[in-house]
């Protein structure tokens, strides 16, 4: 898949984040909750991304309704944290084990985002920047970087072709 | 017959009490953490046990049950394990029980946003494959919200100002 300006810039700008150890991938969220880039192994298919997406800016949301502006977020798990910080447009997340350094993260948080802003910006003003929001070009130093192309579109919904409702793998009813 | 085998499934139990105290030694038992005393019994103790009552100066319940109140000591880290005598201050602002019943809240809408922020964040989690959610700090240029998950599954959330030293929090809670 040949990456568009925009993506490459995006993908860049993610891909150095590998420099530090425990930084498992990376992915930018626009305002919308979509994904705008990806630097994650691709177990986590791009339809579970955006929905993830999706709850990482309700969670922003859920803070401002109590008057709070979040301009970083870090959520602990047990043995993994999620960094999430705010850009001027979308969202940077970081998903490291529980051992990284907060503060090189932190720096190298800051330097991704001032780096992909300009095209965040871009895309959440609608203006078009090139093709798919999800392709980037991956960093091949990366064992866990690929290219992930676009979703394929949805079927059409016609009801007649349809299979139906099945049971372990056999139309029923 | 059958009370017959039970008693002497129960036999060598029962029969080992006597001697014990035949012999003068301390039933008590020594708790992790807290000091054994080998050797002699005191003599102050060995008042108390020929008495109903023991009488032990230490308040020893206090270490464990800290009064709920406007700020909580976190005097264990995130796995339950005693991490020490030190002692973090967070000004609680909500406390939610994992059954969803607001404990204690300064702010209505606070006790809301932190149930859905935790149950977000638990779904985000496992969305992305990773193991279960332990704490959240959300800082803005203002303040700090932090979230934690507490012994029994409930959400705990205190807030503090940007410029508050939080650090040995963090170091605790593993932010």
């Amino acid at each position: 898949m040949t990456a568009s300006p925009s993506a490459s810039a995006l993908g860049a700008g993610l891909g150095s984040l590998f420099d530090l150890p425990e930084v498992y991938g990376s992915f930018l969220v626009t305002p919308a909750g979509s994904i705008a880039a990806r630097a994650i192994p691709e177990i986590l298919d791009d339809a579970t991304l955006a929905e993830v997406g999706g709850r990482i800016i309700r969670l922003g949301d859920t803070f401002q309704t109590i008057g709070v502006s979040p301009d970083l977020c870090v959520v602990r798990f047990t043995e993994h944290k999620l960094y999430v910080k705010t850009l001027p447009v979308g969202v940077l997340c970081i998903v490291t084990g529980s051992g990284i350094s907060l503060p090189a993260l932190r720096m190298a948080a800051n330097l991704v985002a001032r780096k992909v802003a300009p095209e965040m910006s871009r895309l959440g003003s609608g203006a078009p920047a090139g093709a798919g929001p999800a392709a980037i070009t991956p960093r091949t130093s990366s064992p866990v970087m690929t290219a992930v192309p676009p979703p394929p579109p949805p079927p059409p919904a016609n009801s007649a072709a349809g299979p139906g409702r099945m049971y372990r793998g056999r139309p029923i009813g | 017959m059958r009370a017959k085998r039970a008693s002497a499934r129960i036999g060598p139990f029962v029969k080992v009490a006597p001697r014990r105290a035949r012999a003068g030694q301390s039933n008590l038992v020594a708790f992790p953490g807290r000091e054994s005393a080998p050797g002699p019994v005191p003599a102050a103790l060995a008042r108390a046990e020929s008495s109903p009552l023991i009488v032990d100066d230490k308040d020893w319940e206090s270490e464990v049950t800290r009064p709920a109140g406007p700020s909580i000591g976190l005097g264990f880290d995130t796995n339950g394990r005693d991490a020490g005598t030190a002692v973090i201050e967070l000004p609680i602002a909500a406390r939610v029980a994992a059954s969803g019943a607001v404990i204690e809240t300064v702010d209505e809408d606070l006790a809301d946003a932190v149930a859905y922020a935790g149950r977000l964040a638990g779904l985000i989690g496992e969305m992305l494959g990773l193991d279960d959610f332990r704490a959240l700090e959300c800082a803005s240029k203002d303040e700090r919200v932090v979230i934690y998950v507490d012994e029994d599954n409930g959400l705990v959330a205190g807030r503090v100002p940007a410029i508050a030293d939080v650090g040995l929090l963090r170091e605790r809670l593993g932010l």
